[in-house]
């Protein structure tokens, strides 16, 4: 009863905030849908957090309705700002926000995803009933929700650095939903260390760029020259935390496979991407922060990322893991997309830039569409075989029909086949290279471009074979556990999310140059409108008409031959082991050994295998074969670095901090001497 | 040197806080701070009938009320129903202190001028309130007891509202009564925690609660 009470003086408080609004400033659709996003959002919080138990469906009915009011807003026209009124105040800037098609376009993935996510939910959390308080995961879901939307929508940097740590620590709050595990319980602090680090760059920047321009709005941060660079770096540092990138990506495969299925789907398909607003925000539209070094860092960046995430992602045996991994790859290729943008605009090509831009968010869109539906169909998986190690998984494409069809339509659209929507923005960005390779200013740049194209292509392959092995190992063969056995198609909700995610794949595939009309809204805010029309050089549907047509011919062919000659029913021979079990079946890691051992310098890929009794020769007792890697980043920089840190505490913070209340007094003591002293100076 | 009537009685509150200094009854440094109080209020007083603000008065009779009657006694008897008679210091001898006390009062003395304040009404007073801030720190640096800490706190408090008089020329009535009554409720909380503090422990020796630091 008090929580129902409380929501109702909540909205009651907020609705007359809201009402004592000049009527024409927040009119015209956009600004009271975004309220009322706000208010289902907090109705949800609220009651979340006040019945941790509650499990009803009122929860995520409110969490969804919220999604579909974003979904409305952005697809909502015109461009606007708003500023709260005066009781709304941090600092010395107001709680302004601001809705334009950059914005509108972001607000739309979190829409997208966050609907079939709310789906999918209820369903998922059943099976974590008994050790997570499902209220909390609601109300920290619409938290994080809201505070992503707060992300995309701010005008200022304290707007923005609010939303941006309460979207952090609700994301926190997630990972460590499942808190009585022990793994989990590490994995979120390492998150959190990693998110506040990247904050401490961000925040320092931004510190920065308000003392070069003396304001905290962003439509006033338009820098260029040497004195941009250093806070323009720090920047770029604090969001590639946020984002994934590598060297950054430390967290990215240690939170996202502890967090439940439906938080990283969230996370993984819309939360880190908000870095990448920011980052279009801030470096490319609009009164930018223009520094050319930015452009050659990020597509540098983006190109071992890519490469980087798909080489690990191939050796990882945890589904959940190795999605994270290619999160890592994707956040690569967007970046890559963006750093062409910035090389567009220092080349003096508009055009390019505007193309490398679209690439980009296409890219970022279509990235939040596929992973989710990867996360969400891993999830379904856990949810009914309790398993992520796709060592002990197989078959499960006869057991769990939907959830197969679907996963495998995110896996094609992941490896960029087409018509599917991966192949979509990766072939803009195909193109944005080859702009490069043509029309380059230098020999350097053209042959760069050049090089650029077959490193994408050799991302794209290597996810091929990533993907290829996940699902042959899942989905074919035969179970390798009894869990795996038993397991059984999810339930509706579930179901009906991820095929609502797989069509959305298709649809963005072949549509896309119906997508290519938001997006030249956006990209006509760095040039003209209208030169991206001509860029949909691929007649897509055709081709998928084509390739469905080829693909029935093959198989009535197949029919055919098969007719003419008569089939013979032989047992499989089981090269005289006499078993023809889930154990002889191929497993990941001698899928991925023959590629992970071309690679094998840059982790220390080694095989070991110990043969007991090996005098019986052909016919040994038993044979273990075991692979080991080591990534050199964290092994190598990051734990002596966490080391010293961790040293240097013990012995300097350990006596600074040795809990005599006469020292703290004395600290207090010196820093108003400090303050004194300073003051005295002038 | 021209000493107003309003530098001199400022000056007696520096002194009163050096005094307090070098003492160790309990007791005694209570009526260090009704002597503060007192010399505040009537500054205050003096303020008021000198420029004819006559909410100035309301907010000296408050003052004296305050802290220079309840919150002396209101310690006063926590002190005696924990059976506290003296504080013999810290890590520094009450001497010492003394001595420190009188070098921070020459200190603030000679650098408050020295202040980028726009319009510094009254240097004099300034650097008086200022060393005033300076001891009630070194009072609740060298002192053993939490209620030697709260009087160390008083005694900042002092200093921070006598800037505020000297320097402002009075803020809003509201404001200063509300610092005032605000001051009242820290102490009482204050009374009541170091009741609780002397509950648990049996004694209020803030040195000795190192050992809750794990």
């Amino acid at each position: 009863m008090v929580t129902y009470r409380l929501v109702g003086w909540v909205s009651a408080y907020v609705f007359r905030r809201v009402s004592c609004m000049s009527v024409s400033e927040l009119l015209g659709g956009s600004g009271v849908w975004c309220g009322a996003a706000l208010l289902l959002w907090s109705a949800a919080f609220l009651v979340g957090v006040c019945r941790r138990r509650y499990s009803g469906p009122i929860l995520p009915t409110l969490v969804l309705a919220g999604n579909v009011c974003l979904l409305l807003v952005a697809f909502a026209g015109g461009t606007r700002t708003v500023t709260l009124p005066l009781p709304w105040f941090i600092g010395d800037a107001g709680f302004t926000f601001v809705i334009d098609p950059l914005s509108r376009w972001f607000l739309a993935i979190i829409g997208l995803i966050g609907i079939p996510v709310t789906l999918f939910s209820p369903g998922y959390l059943q099976h974590l009933r008994q050790r997570v308080s499902l209220g909390f995961v609601w109300a920290a879901l619409a938290l994080l929700m809201t505070s992503m939307a707060g992300v995309v929508l701010s005008a200022n940097a304290l707007v923005f650095l609010v939303a941006w740590e309460v979207m952090a620590l609700s994301s926190f709050a997630l990972v460590a939903a499942d808190h009585e595990q022990r793994d989990i319980r590490r994995a979120a602090f390492v998150y959190l260390g990693a998110t506040r680090a990247g904050t401490a760059f961000l925040m320092t920047g931004f510190l920065w760029v308000h003392h070069l321009t003396g304001s905290w709005s962003f439509a006033d941060w338009g820098l260029s020259g040497a004195t941009a660079l250093a806070p323009a770096l720090l920047i770029l540092v604090g969001l590639a935390t946020k984002a994934g990138c590598w060297p950054f990506h430390l967290w990215l495969p240690i939170a996202h496979p502890a967090a439940p299925a439906p938080v990283s789907a969230i996370m993984s398909g819309v939360m880190i991407k908000t870095a990448i607003y920011a980052m279009v925000r801030l470096f490319i539209v609009g009164n930018h922060i223009a520094v050319p070094a930015i452009g050659p860092i990020l597509l540098i960046l983006g190109a071992i990322s890519a490469f980087w995430g798909v080489i690990f992602a191939l050796l990882q045996h945890d589904l959940k893991r190795l999605l994270a991994y290619h999160s890592v790859e994707n956040i690569g290729i967007i970046l890559m997309g963006l750093g062409v943008s910035l090389l567009g605009t220092r080349y003096g090509i508009p055009f390019l830039a505007q193309l490398g831009l679209a690439a980009a968010l296409f890219h970022t869109l279509n990235h939040a569409v596929f992973k989710s539906l990867l996360f969400l169909g891993t999830g379904a998986i856990d949810a009914r075989t309790h398993l992520r190690n796709v060592e002990q998984l197989g078959g499960l494409i006869r057991r769990m029909p939907w959830t197969a069809a679907a996963f495998i339509v995110g896996s094609a659209s992941i490896c960029a086949l087409p018509p599917l929507n991966g192949f979509a923005s990766e072939w803009l960005l195909y193109q944005g290279f080859f702009n490069i390779a043509r029309s380059g200013p230098t020999t350097g740049a053209r042959f760069g471009g050049l090089l650029l194209m077959g490193w994408l292509a050799l991302v794209g392959a290597l996810a091929i074979a990533c993907f290829v092995k996940a699902v042959g190992i899942v989905f074919l063969g035969v179970p390798r556990s009894p869990q795996a056995e038993k397991a059984h198609e999810a339930g509706p909700g579930m179901v009906g999310a991820q095929v609502l995610l797989a069509v959305l794949c298709a649809v963005l595939g072949v549509g896309a140059t119906s997508v290519l009309i938001p997006l030249g809204k956006i990209t006509a805010l760095i040039g003209d409108s209208g030169s991206l029309d001509g860029v949909w050089t691929l007649p897509i549907p055709l081709l998928a008409v084509v390739l469905v047509l080829t693909i029935g011919a093959i198989a009535a062919w197949m029919q055919l031959l098969a007719r003419t000659r008569p089939s013979r029913v032989f047992i499989t021979w089981e090269c005289g082991f006499g078993d023809l079990g889930p154990r002889t079946q191929y497993t990941a890691s001698s899928f991925a050994q023959p590629i992970a051992r071309i690679f094998g310098a840059i982790y220390g890929y080694g095989t070991q295998i110990t043969v007991d009794d090996g005098k019986r020769g052909h016919f040994p007792q038993s044979v273990d074969a075991e692979t080991t890697h080591e990534a050199y980043l964290e092994t190598k920089v990051y734990m002596p670095f966490l080391q010293g840190v961790q040293r240097v505490a013990s012995v300097f913070l350990m006596r600074l901090q040795a809990g005599s209340v006469h020292q703290y007094l004395f600290y207090m003591a010196v820093v108003l001497g400090l303050l004194i002293w300073v003051g005295v100076r002038g | 040197m021209n000493l107003s009537q309003t530098d001199l009685f400022a000056a007696g509150a520096a002194v009163v806080a050096v005094w307090m200094c070098g003492l160790t009854r309990v007791k005694t440094q209570l009526w260090g701070l009704v002597l503060q109080a007192a010399l505040l209020s009537s500054i205050c007083a003096r303020l008021a009938m000198a420029e004819h603000y006559n909410h100035l008065l309301v907010l000296a009779s408050a003052m004296f009320v305050i802290k220079a009657v309840a919150i002396p006694i209101f310690l006063g008897r926590s002190a005696a129903s924990m059976g506290i008679t003296s504080d013999r210091g810290a890590n520094v001898h009450p001497t010492v202190t003394l001595i420190i006390g009188c070098g921070l009062l020459v200190i603030g003395y000679f650098l408050t001028p020295h202040f980028e304040v726009p319009a510094m009404l009254n240097p004099g007073s300034a650097g008086m309130s200022v060393a005033l801030l300076f001891i009630g720190m070194l009072l609740m640096i060298t002192r053993r007891l939490a209620i030697s800490q709260v009087i160390g706190f008083l005694t900042m408090e002092s200093g921070i509202s006598l800037y505020s008089l000297t320097q402002t020329r009075g803020m809003p009535l509201l404001l200063e009564m509300i610092i005032v009554f605000e001051v009242l409720i820290g102490v009482l909380i204050a009374g009541l925690v170091i009741f609780r503090i002397n509950r648990s422990f049996e004694h209020i020796d803030v040195t000795h609660m190192r050992g809750l630091h794990d």
